[in-house]
């Protein structure tokens, strides 16, 4: 098994806070959420921290509850590409990954998009290769019903070879000829300065792990126990050695929701302060996208009716499956499973003090868990402040996490080596 | 009078780096200007830096002044297109201008991966900017509430589905993006043509016309302002800017030989003299109401601003919308009752 030596972060930003209520939080940015400022803030101190990058999500739908959009949670991150430009723009070193969705955009200007922003960037650009999961997204580009699932990785697969064409060849120009793409031209612009933007992926269907280990440098993934972590892990780096890839050349990073405490007391004490913001209707509609199932008629303080998500949704998702079974297991109730989803949407959550984190976290590393973390701050930017002033520092005493950056590239900070251009015969 | 800056895609440097941007914008702000422009340049192969994040990474630079960037209006989607100006819009802080380019997806149909372009662009293009501005206006203004006790960070009663079903687009909204600061950037349309012209009278806050002389220039606006009028639209809620090569010097002899050194380039208006010539030149027409300003196309940026900035203007106004800088209403807002 390869086990890394050092730790990897990033941020997984959002407006308020990945808590679903820390919106609610006195001490969260709320109000500032649209505005460079508090981007230009959460950027420093992963700055400050020595994080790989900072990471924006993205959604193509307002989220909406039976037809009416939900009121009760924050809104959703701004256009990724957008945010990612004016933090690279704030920043000297920390890289920037913005999701994009192959299943409702066209190669050629998304090849531009990230050349422009690992150009401007000076090497740190990133893209989370997303195929989107959100049906509703469809009803925005008049493509409804949502292409079925394994058709979306074909298209995101000659996609990504599109793409990546495009910047090899720089300013010669590509003819390509595939199922979904025709595109012959150049973008006219030089080789962006990392060879090819970093690519991201979180896929957790078999399809999705597939393609993430087929062409994913980095791997968000979301297990809650170190066996899952590690069974994820080996499976992504079997499938990786079957593409002729070696473990080396991927970060698989676990999303991991931070609460911090000066006392373990302390840490529980703000857990329940946030759990207590959640507003019942919150947990009903996060537990019915989830599961992709109506519970709004059901008391909150029903049992979750697992039978019947089942007998409704014989394809759900392995994220959802897992977290329907710990639902029977725990004889969860459809309150306790949205306080659950509201916590960190099933991404592992972590309460305690600076010094057990950091013992976690080690214990991950050297058990071949991952090769670093995904950071889902519970909210921003206190929590952010904690991790980084109090958790990191530990970190760098124990030598397991790094005291500066070693290169300029988002490519360095990850121990990438700038790719090959791969260019057709002319 | 209204002044901008144009930067021509065709011109991007060989080291394409945020530092030369940043500097090029900090020279528009310190000339006394009200924006600066990152126009796609016409032609399949312009290199296709994207003007929507270079604007976005423009957002941080301690100046006033507005920043467009080139949009392939014939091309683009709907939702993609208002996600991504929302953002900006905000990241600028109500700063930021949408520059109408029309004719990118006819010219690189093969690169956009189109066996033929749209069968008619034009109306694609009108489709497509009318389903945005349904998009921006799908959240009001008051949308956002941030109640922490009430628990609502916003109002679902000011938030829309637009239900579009057109020619080209079906979009159901609502857009997941608070409305525009400005309610919508701003929206500018380069006029070269007997179409662009037309989507100008109904779309533009901003016309960018390239007339040779001062007659022509007045009859262009006439023929533009009478489009206006024939939409329905109010005469001022329109800026008609005249394209201008200014090849200054610090005495007329001194631009007259760097006239003479760059020669005639393309097919724009030039003026060759003093910066003090080139303000008296801009009176003149302003006078007799040939445009409401000039969108500068300069040949050597730092000269040309360098030198403008030497003339008294009044320093550049922080945290003004750039519709507020330009005098132009602020779009209603069709869903609001
Ligand atoms: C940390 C993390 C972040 C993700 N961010 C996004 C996102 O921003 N947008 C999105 O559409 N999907 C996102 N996903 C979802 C996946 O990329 C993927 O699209 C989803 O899991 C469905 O694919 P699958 O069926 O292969 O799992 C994220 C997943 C994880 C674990």
């Amino acid at each position: 098994m390869y086990i890394g030596q050092q730790l990897h972060f990033g941020l997984f930003i959002y407006p308020g806070g990945h808590h679903i209520a820390a919106w609610r939080h006195p001490d969260a940015a709320s109000e500032q959420v649209t505005e460079l400022d508090y981007f230009r803030r959460c950027a420093l101190a992963c700055e400050r921290g020595k994080f790989d990058s900072l990471f924006v999500g993205d959604a193509l739908a307002a989220r909406e509850s039976r037809g009416r959009v939900v009121g009760e949670v924050a809104i959703n991150n701004l256009d990724p590409v957008s945010v990612c430009a004016a933090v690279a723009s704030v920043t000297e070193h920390l890289g920037v990954v913005a999701t994009l969705s192959t299943s409702f955009h066209e190669p050629f200007l998304i090849a531009a998009k990230f050349a422009t922003l690992d150009h401007l960037s000076g090497g740190r650009a990133g893209w989370n290769v997303v195929t989107t999961s959100q049906d509703q997204a469809a009803a925005n580009f008049g493509r409804e019903p949502h292409m079925e699932k394994s058709l979306r990785y074909e298209r995101a697969q000659e996609f990504v070879d599109v793409v990546r064409a495009l910047w090899d060849a720089g300013e010669r120009p590509i003819a390509h000829r595939g199922r979904f793409f025709q595109v012959e031209g150049s973008l006219g612009l030089p080789r962006p300065p990392q060879g090819r933007p970093v690519l991201v992926q979180a896929g957790g269907s078999p399809p999705g792990r597939a393609f993430a280990a087929s062409i994913g440098e980095a791997i968000f993934t979301a297990p809650t126990t170190l066996p899952e972590a590690q069974a994820f892990r080996a499976d992504i780096h079997a499938l990786m050695a079957a593409c002729g890839r070696r473990p080396e050349t991927v970060k698989i990073l676990p999303g991991f929701s931070p609460i911090l405490g000066s006392t373990m007391a302390e840490a529980q004490r703000k857990e329940v302060e946030l759990d207590e913001l959640v507003h019942p209707r919150v947990g009903t509609w996060m537990m019915s996208e989830y599961l992709k199932f109506p519970l709004y008629d059901l008391s909150p303080d029903a049992p979750v009716p697992a039978a019947d998500v089942r007998a409704a949704n014989p394809d759900l998702s392995p994220a959802a499956g897992a977290f329907l079974d710990r639902c029977v297991r725990e004889a969860l109730t459809i309150a306790h499973g949205g306080r659950i989803l509201a916590r960190s949407r099933t991404h592992q959550s972590f309460v305690g003090t600076p010094e057990t984190l950091a013992d976690h976290m080690q214990t991950w590393l050297t058990q071949g868990g991952c090769d670093g973390f995904n950071l889902l701050p519970a909210w921003f930017p206190a929590e952010l402040d904690l991790f980084v002033d109090e958790a990191v520092p530990i970190l760098q005493r124990r030598g397991i996490y790094r005291h500066d950056y070693a290169g300029p590239t988002l490519r360095s900070h990850l121990g990438l080596a700038v790719p090959e251009p791969v260019l057709a015969a002319a | 009078m209204i002044l901008t800056a144009s930067f021509p895609s065709a011109d991007t440097p060989p080291a394409i780096t945020l530092a030369h941007y940043r500097a090029l914008i900090t020279g528009v702000a310190h000339a006394g200007l009200d924006a600066a422009l990152f126009v796609r340049s016409p032609g399949p192969a312009t290199p296709m830096l994207d003007g929507a994040p270079l604007i976005a990474a423009l957002a941080s630079v301690p100046v006033g002044i507005g920043l467009g960037a080139s949009v392939p209006l014939d091309h683009t989607e709907p939702f993609h297109l208002a996600r991504a100006f929302a953002a900006i819009d905000r990241l600028t802080g109500g700063r930021s201008a949408v520059i109408v380019d029309l004719t990118a997806g006819v010219e690189r149909a093969a690169q956009f991966g189109h066996v033929a372009p749209p069968d008619d662009p034009d109306a694609r293009a009108v489709e497509c900017l009318e389903t945005t501005a349904k998009l921006w206006d799908s959240w009001e203004d008051d949308a956002i509430l941030v109640d922490r006790p009430g628990g609502l960070f916003t109002n679902p009663d000011r938030i829309h589905r637009i239900n579009h079903e057109g020619m080209y687009f079906t979009v159901r909204g609502p857009l997941n993006a608070p409305r525009p600061l400005q309610g919508w950037p701003v929206i500018i349309v380069p006029v070269a043509s007997a179409e662009s012209r037309s989507f100008a009278a109904q779309f533009a806050d901003v016309a960018l016309i390239a007339p040779t002389t001062r007659d022509a220039a007045q009859s262009a606006c006439a023929a533009i302002r009478e489009q206006v009028a024939g939409h329905g639209r109010r005469l001022q809620a329109i800026r008609i800017l005249v394209d201008l090569v200014p090849i200054l010097g610090a005495t007329t002899a001194e631009a007259q030989r760097r006239a003479d050194a760059i020669g005639q380039h393309g097919s724009a208006l030039q003026f060759v003299g003093t910066p003090s010539q080139l303000r008296t030149m801009m009176r003149e027409w302003d006078a007799v109401g040939a445009c409401d300003g000039f969108n500068l196309l300069p040949h050597d940026p730092p000269v040309d601003f360098g030198l403008l900035a030497t003339l008294p203007h009044t320093p550049d106004a922080a945290g003004m919308t750039l519709r507020d800088r330009l005098r132009l209403p602020r779009p209603v807002n069709r869903y609001a009752a």
